[in-house]
Order: C-alpha cells, then sequence, then structure tokens
C-alpha cells in the first residue's frame, strides 16, 4: 500500500482526516538460526506515519486493563494453592527430624 | 424495544462506518435502514461474526479511529464470545449491496483483530479468542467466491463465455497441461523471436516422466485415503460408543 492508498483507506473508510503519510519498510533480521544452522528470516514490513488531520490527538489505549478476577478463576486459583500445599506437606519428610533428608541414616 | 434498540445502533454504526465512494446521495435513514434491515435481520437469528453479547455501543464511533479497537467492555477479557463464520449458502442468498457492506464490515473487524493481536504481542499477553480471525477470513473468501459466481454466471449470459480472457489447453515442453490465457501483442507471434523458442509440444521421450509423475500422485492419493481410513479406524476402536451407526445401515 502507498501513502495515497493509505490516505485513501483511511480517509474512504474509516472516515478519519489525514494530513500526511510518511512511509519506509522495516527489514527484517535473518540472524537467527534454527536447528540445521540455516538462517530464519523475520519478515519485512512497511511502517507508515500518518499525520491525522484538523487538530485531532489519538492515544494508543490500554488494550488490556487489569480486572476483577471471576468466581470461577478464584476458586480455580484457590483449589490451586490448596493443591500446591497439600503436594509440599507431602514431599516434606518426617517433621522430628528437623528438615533433614530421610537419605541418611538415622 | 431491544430489538429496535439493537438495530438502530447497527444503523448508525453502519452509517458511520461505511462511507463508500459509491454510496449514493439520496440514501435516507429510511432507505439505509431498510437495507440494514435486510442484512442484519438474518443475522439476529444467525450471528455475525463479531456478535458479542454484551454489545450494545450507542455512540457513534469517534472519527473512526475507536473502530480498530474492540468495545471497551471487551478489553482485558480472557475470552470473547462470537458467532459462526459467514456459509457461502447464506450468503447466496443476499443482495450485491448487502454483500458489498458485508466485505467492509468483514474488513474493519479483520483490522480490529489484527491490531489486538500485534499489540497482545508486543504486551506478551495472549489474545482473548483468536478463532475470530478464521472466521472472518473463512466469510470474506466464502463473499468473493459467491461474487465471482455471480460474475462468471452474468458473463456467460451476456457474451455466452465463462473467462474474461480467451485462451485454451496447451503443454508444455515437461508434459504438463495447463491453461493458457491469450496475451495481446503488437505483432503477430511468428515475428516474435521469444515467443517462437518456447516449446507448447513435448518430445516422445517425456512419456516414461509423464507416467512416473502419474504414479506419483496416485500413490500420494491413496496414501492419504489409507491414513484417513485407518485413523477412523482407531478412534472407532477408541470411541465406540460414538460409532455413526446410519453409515452402516
Amino acid at each position: 500500500m502507498t501513502k495515497v492508498d493509505i490516505k485513501n483507506y483511511l480517509e474512504k473508510i474509516y472516515n478519519v482526516p489525514v494530513a500526511a503519510v510518511r512511509t519506509r519498510i522495516q527489514y527484517g533480521a535473518n540472524n537467527k538460526r534454527n536447528h540445521k544452522n540455516q538462517r530464519v528470516k523475520k519478515p519485512d514490513y512497511k511502517v507508515a506515519y500518518v499525520q491525522l488531520g484538523q487538530g485531532q490527538t489519538f492515544q494508543f489505549p490500554n488494550l488490556f486493563p487489569e480486572k476483577e478476577q471471576d468466581t470461577e478463576t478464584r476458586s480455580f486459583d484457590d483449589f490451586r494453592n490448596k493443591y500446591m500445599e497439600r503436594e509440599k506437606q507431602r514431599q516434606k519428610g518426617d517433621p522430628r527430624r528437623g528438615g533433614v533428608p530421610d537419605w541418611f541414616g538415622l | 424495544m431491544a430489538a429496535a434498540a439493537v438495530m438502530a445502533a447497527l444503523c448508525r454504526r453502519l452509517t458511520a462506518a461505511l462511507r463508500l465512494p459509491g454510496a449514493r446521495p439520496g440514501s435516507t435513514a429510511a432507505g439505509l435502514a431498510g437495507l440494514t434491515l435486510n442484512l442484519f435481520h438474518k443475522n439476529l437469528a444467525k450471528v455475525e461474526p463479531f456478535h458479542q453479547l454484551k454489545f450494545l455501543h450507542t455512540t457513534v464511533p469517534r472519527k473512526g479511529l475507536e473502530e480498530f479497537f474492540d468495545d471497551p467492555r471487551n478489553w482485558g477479557e480472557k475470552t470473547i464470545k462470537s458467532g459462526d463464520a459467514w456459509n457461502i449458502k447464506q450468503l447466496r442468498g443476499k443482495s450485491s449491496e448487502d454483500l458489498h457492506k458485508l466485505w467492509y464490515v468483514l474488513l474493519k473487524e479483520k483490522n480490529m483483530l489484527l491490531t489486538l493481536e500485534q499489540e497482545s504481542k508486543r504486551q506478551l499477553r495472549p489474545m482473548p479468542s483468536p478463532e475470530r480471525l478464521e472466521k472472518v477470513e473463512k466469510s470474506m473468501k466464502n463473499v468473493d467466491l459467491v461474487v465471482r459466481e455471480r460474475e462468471v454466471a452474468l458473463r456467460l449470459l451476456q457474451t455466452g463465455h465463462e473467462k474474461p480472457a480467451p485462451g485454451e489447453w496447451r503443454h508444455d515442453f515437461l508434459g504438463r497441461t495447463y491453461w493458457y490465457t491469450y496475451k495481446e501483442w503488437p505483432i503477430p507471434w511468428y515475428l516474435n523471436k521469444k515467443y517462437k523458442k518456447r516449446k507448447f509440444y513435448y518430445l516422445p521421450h517425456v512419456n516414461h516422466f509423464i507416467r512416473l509423475r502419474l504414479e506419483k500422485s496416485l500413490c500420494r492419493r491413496a496414501r492419504r485415503k489409507n491414513l484417513e481410513k485407518t485413523r477412523q479406524k482407531v478412534l472407532e476402536r477408541k470411541f465406540p460408543h460414538l460409532a455413526v451407526k446410519s453409515e452402516r445401515q
């Protein structure tokens, strides 16, 4: 998509007033190697810098705000914690031995 | 009452969203509402791809950049409910204007999902319900197929030809058969040096390799069929209660 294409796209389909568009092509690195020692390329992509018209501003929103957990997830977390505690208790040896493992004699 | 409110909200969303270059200036609110009623009446029975149950957006998106993002109430959710993709059979019953509008609706939905995917990669979080992307892609492919079918039908009626440009089946020098479309040239073919170097025939020694190629494709097909059969058998052995009984009868 060229600069003109992007301008028309935003104006016609999204009804966003565009003042200017600048584009560049970001080169994807070719440094990583796979298990066969072949170079794996990350794809190249075009980046467009769009300046909005008519004195508009735009702030990229936070799409992953912290939300309070559901009752289901909370009960699942409780269950998981209880299970982990039970497993730890089972793995601990005799409390009278004071934390010394069973490997040692006596 | 609720249905009318939903209808009005969706109408407003469409009018704000779809400012198409070919839009008729005389399309009044009533006219558009009539068309949208046509489009979304079906949707309320058979859900459209981005039908969200908590969705009742009554405000028009501010200058359009909000359309790159989902409804703010869905931000931060782990899963978002959405309906099934559009089937070809459902789309064949829609008018061309409806399909045109649906295409743009799907395009915007795809853009929204792609921005969400990219943002989730940036924030190193899982994208909520990524299957929506596949549904939208499938729907768009189906819309394209239906439009192509209609184009071919119209061309057949008007001219009697299926394809827009004439052509014929030809062989290449390896014995493969392919559809060659005629191209427009300023000179005839017998004066075109590069074209005369191309060979649209194959010599007799290629027959052996044609046979081998045929054997290879047949082997591949048979292998795929056998794999399917063995997989089915394994599943039937594991889950005998889920076997399809009607086919056996």
